[in-house]
């Protein structure tokens, strides 16, 4: 029963000091929502991925297989090499584009979801410019190596499979079932397509519909309507579509390749090298050339963890701030509501209260709103969290039960010490001297102070202000710390705030650019020597021209960067192309490259510093001289940029695959039509879009990393930085 | 304490029957020039009034202090129950207090942000009371000094008699051996202030001791058998005789 009497005594407390007992819940809000965001993304890099990839069976590679140049024994073959574990197909495959037509089209601002492979971004309607899309380059047709095969890239002259132009493209896949004995698919709503006409979309699905809409194929013939009858995710396919067998042959593009896609499991898998080695053994067992495309889970997990890889950083710099802050402020109010109860504590003692019963009144009214503060600030962080790990449902994301129990409790723990010094302080308070003496300073503190301040030329009202805070100099020291934590964070909030505002802002810019490709997306080809002419003759005929130069793509084994690094190559006076450099400066001459700095496995390069590249089985050296950040997926948007030259001069040429062109002001629209009536069938102009989603609109595209910095977080961080300055 | 120890620290009374012994007491702060209370020797018996008088900066406040346990003296012994509340420790004062003493002051005191009825039921929970024998002992209280209307109530729309009244109900509530009023009408008009005083006198006809400080030696006397004269920490005047000592008291 004296428990209750230190209760009731202690929400009454709580009760009369309001704004006090509403700072804590804020202060212990704010800062158990952030600990729970900092902590989650510090230790959630890829766990939230591979529980999804050990439960739904992925596939460590996934191989798009050209189905006329193998047999069903040439695949069944491949099943029993000695390093394949397991796998599963082979499933027919081809690439289409979409265009929703259905009437319960929703928000595309779902995220990706983990092992989902989208190498497109495709809006409901192709010829619609995609502002905030992140593709950047035309599409990556690809010399062969050696080998005959490119990873994410197809050999040249080929058909490539996979249209990077804004609304076209996607890989759908016909599967019977949902199971398999690898990359079995969660149906997140609706139902498995079970007959020709239906179609299954992936949870990243480029077109926004929901089960019940209906899609047309508008790249297969006769553009044949599909009715969505559900939503899926898969671990390791880059599919999003799936369809019955049955169906994938309608659906395929008129004279397209015949996909097989193969998915397999290997002994060895952990590694870039092993799997290497475990293709290299699949296309050793295959007729030659036959492997078209691949994807491997490291890839996959590499994306997925560079994207949670840019939120840590600033989640755990803002969670530390707050966990300094709300020790600093709860030890400020605690002491506060100490001296302001002086009296209160008398009364207290009077009526029997020991020393104890008071020190534990004070630590619990100061724990009641951090608790309830620290619970709702869990259940904030858990909310803001989920979305950032990337977890569909289907990867069943959730912050692990140990964080959930720890940022609380750690967070009370430390509240409770912060507000034990002046809850003691308050127990040993003499009775007397708190009912008579109440709000008295105790004597001898800060005398010299007002002294010396009396003797400074200034307002006798000013002097004391300025005494005061020696008067009790501990707890004018928690309030500076406060303050001083409180403006770190604010500055740091709203440096970040600006930077990525700068950033969004260089990279939503609406380009001047135009692509000029041959052949009609998504069968996009290599450009002959007469194309190219008939492009630079046209380019230069129409007047809105500013510029132009030719690009080439290509695929280099980087150390400490990559085995498969996307490069653009350019040939002309690409610095005029409007990339916006963040560090250094655009490439001058051969020998030296750009490095995309929005790309996997970059984070570490400096302007200055000497890269080596291997392409085609032969290295070159090529000094950074400038950084861009550009956001997308590679092989989508590149990773180093530099002059064909500088391949070249290493014996590599590459063929060219596009024009871009630099037109005036406000002209794009215009220019894409009269230069793509003047070029005739046969190529393709497309406006340059570059940039990516932001706050609540993420591009449907997912891997755009710089997406999921999301300044929604970052919006969210600052109010809670904004709190607890306050 | 444990009811070993207390047994220890329980004294045969000094002045037979007395609930309360100072013993030349003395009591100096620090960094004053002269004690609050110098050698002081007071016995009040069990079911006594007792008035306190004097000036300002007399002792009063102090003696009723030292009473309480809320204060150590500097010498001398004080012994209330027959327990020695000079030796107790912070924790054992405050056990000794909320179970032996109830406290009114002149300003009440309330916890104003707890309405009337848990501001009598607090040193009752405190004491360990079940909760209907508390809210029953409570209850009882607000009717017998007609405040029951009040119960629940915030101290702040009362007035300040009625807030006394309270203030006597959660003194009373642990049905303590001693009631010490310091200056209970001060803070209240003259007609409030005989109304406190008749309270408190009936109080002590059914037998509650009183210690009283007061300024006023209407109330004093008029409340009170038994007026004790504090002048410059020193007992002046006491009919009783046990301390009373013109030039610093008489031991018992």
């Amino acid at each position: 029963m004296s428990a209750a009497a230190v209760v009731k005594a202690a929400s009454g407390g709580t009760s009369r000091r309001l704004v006090q007992t509403v700072a804590i819940f804020l202060v212990l809000g704010a800062s158990a929502a952030a600990g729970t965001l900092g902590l989650t993304l510090s230790t959630n890099a890829n766990a939230q991925f591979l529980g999804a990839f050990a439960r739904q069976h992925g596939a460590d590679l996934a191989l798009s297989i050209d189905a006329s140049k193998v047999s069903a024994a040439d695949l069944a073959r491949t099943r029993r090499l000695p390093g394949v574990t397991d796998a599963a197909g082979p499933y027919p495959e081809t690439y289409i584009s979409l265009a929703g037509s259905g009437p319960a089209a929703s928000s595309s601002a779902e995220r990706h979801g983990p092992g989902v492979q989208a190498h497109t971004a495709v809006p409901v309607t192709p010829s619609t410019p995609v502002g905030r899309s992140p593709q950047r380059s035309s599409p990556p047709t690809q010399p062969s190596a050696d080998s005959g095969v490119s990873r994410g890239l197809i050999p040249a002259g080929q058909v490539n499979p996979i249209a990077e132009y804004p609304g076209e493209g996607i890989s759908v896949a016909g599967r019977a079932s949902m199971g398999g004995p690898l990359d079995d698919l969660i149906l997140l709503n609706g139902r498995w397509a079970t007959r020709p006409g239906e179609i299954v979309l992936s949870h990243d699905r480029p077109v926004p519909a929901e089960p019940g809409a209906t899609v047309t194929v508008t790249s297969a013939p006769g553009k044949p309507k599909l009715k969505v009858v559900g939503i899926a995710t898969s671990v390791s396919s880059a599919d999003l579509a799936w369809v019955v067998p049955s169906q994938l042959a309608a659906l395929r593009p008129a004279n397209e390749l015949a996909l097989e896609q193969m998915l397999y499991s290997f002994q060895r898998s952990s590694t870039p090298q092993q799997i290497d080695a475990d293709l290299a053994e699949l296309q050793h067992a295959l007729p030659a050339r036959a492997v078209i495309n691949s994807v491997s889970w490291l890839e996959t997990a590499s994306k997925l963890a560079s994207i949670e890889d840019i939120n840590t950083p600033f989640a755990v710099a803002f969670g530390i701030i707050a966990l300094v802050l709300a020790v600093l402020i709860t030890a400020s109010v605690a002491a506060a509501a100490v001296v302001a109860s002086y009296r209160r504590i008398g009364v207290l003692k009077s009526i029997g209260f020991t020393p104890a019963q008071i020190a534990t009144t004070y630590l619990v009214q100061i724990g009641i709103p951090a608790l309830a503060g620290a619970l709702a600030g869990t259940l904030l962080g858990n909310r803001w969290v989920l979305p950032l790990l990337n977890g569909g449902p289907g990867a069943a994301a959730a912050v692990p039960l140990w964080i959930n129990l720890t940022v609380p409790l750690a967070l009370l723990a430390l509240t409770g010490l912060a507000a034990l010094v002046p809850a003691l302080r308050a127990a040993r308070l003499s009775t007397v001297q708190t009912i008579v003496a109440a709000q008295t300073p105790r004597a001898g503190h800060g005398y010299a102070a007002h002294r010396f301040a009396g003797k400074l030329a200034v307002p006798r009202s000013v002097s004391l202000g300025l005494a005061a805070p020696f008067t009790r100099p501990a707890r004018s020291a928690l309030t500076l710390g406060a303050v001083t934590s409180g403006l770190t964070a604010v500055v740091l909030a709203v440096g970040l705030d600006s930077s990525i505002a700068k950033i969004d802002s260089a990279t939503t810019q609406t380009l001047r650019s135009v692509l000029i490709g041959g052949g009609v997306p998504p069968h996009v080809h290599t450009l002959t020597s007469r194309q190219q002419r008939t492009i630079v003759a046209t380019l230069r005929a129409q007047p809105e021209t500013l510029g132009y130069v030719d690009e080439a793509d290509a695929t280099a084994s980087t150390p400490g960067i990559g085995p498969r690094v996307p490069i653009t190559a350019f040939h002309g006076n690409a610095a005029g192309l409007g990339w916006d450099i963040t560090s250094g400066n655009w490439f001058r001459r051969p020998g030296q490259v750009v490095v995309n700095t929005a790309q996997p496995g970059t984070a570490h390069l400096t302007v200055g510093q000497t890269i080596h590249m291997t392409v085609d089985g032969k290295t070159l050296t090529a000094q950074i001289t400038g950084e861009v950040y550009a956001p997308g997926p590679p092989p989508v948007v590149g990773t180093l940029f530099t002059s064909q030259q500088t391949l070249a001069n290493a014996g590599i040429h590459l063929p060219i695959i596009r024009y871009e062109a630099v037109v005036m002001p406000a002209s794009q629209q215009n220019y894409q039509a009269s230069l793509q009536r003047a070029l005739g069938p046969g190529y393709n102009v497309n406006i340059l879009s570059l940039g990516f989603g932001t706050g609540q609109n993420h591009c449907s595209h997912g891997v755009g990393a710089f997406a999921l910095i999301d300044t929604s977080l970052m919006r969210r961080l600052t109010i809670i930085v904004a709190v607890l300055a306050a | 304490m444990s009811e070993a120890a207390r047994s220890v620290e329980r004294l045969p009374s000094p002045a037979g029957d007395a609930l309360i012994s100072l013993i030349d007491v003395t009591k100096r702060y620090d960094g004053a020039e002269h004690p609050a209370l110098d050698a002081v020797s007071v016995a009040v018996a069990s079911g006594e009034a007792v008035a306190v008088m004097g000036p300002s900066g007399s002792g009063k406040s102090t003696l009723l202090n030292l009473i309480a346990g809320l204060d150590r003296p500097s010498n001398g012994e004080v012994i209330v129950a027959g327990e020695r509340v000079d030796r107790m420790s912070e924790t054992a004062a405050a056990r000794f207090r909320r179970r032996e003493i109830g406290m009114i002051f002149q300003f009440f005191n309330l916890l104003e942000d707890l309405t009337v009825q848990d501001n009598v039921l607090l040193p009752a929970q405190l004491a360990g009371r079940g909760r209907s024998q508390a809210r029953s002992r409570a209850s009882e209280l607000l009717v017998k000094l007609g405040i029951e209307q009040y119960r629940d109530s915030y101290p702040g729309r009362l007035s300040g008699g009625e807030r006394q009244r309270v203030a006597i109900a959660r003194a009373l509530v642990n049905s303590p051996a001693l009631l010490l009023a310091d200056e209970p009408t001060g803070a209240v008009d003259s007609a409030t202030g005989e109304e406190i005083g008749t309270l408190l006198s009936e109080l002590n006809q059914d037998g509650q001791t009183l210690v009283l400080v007061s300024h006023s030696p209407e109330l004093a006397t008029a409340y009170t058998k038994r007026v004790v004269e504090l002048v410059d920490g020193r007992v002046a005047n006491d009919p009783a005789g046990t301390g009373a000592r013109p030039s610093g008291g008489v031991g018992p």
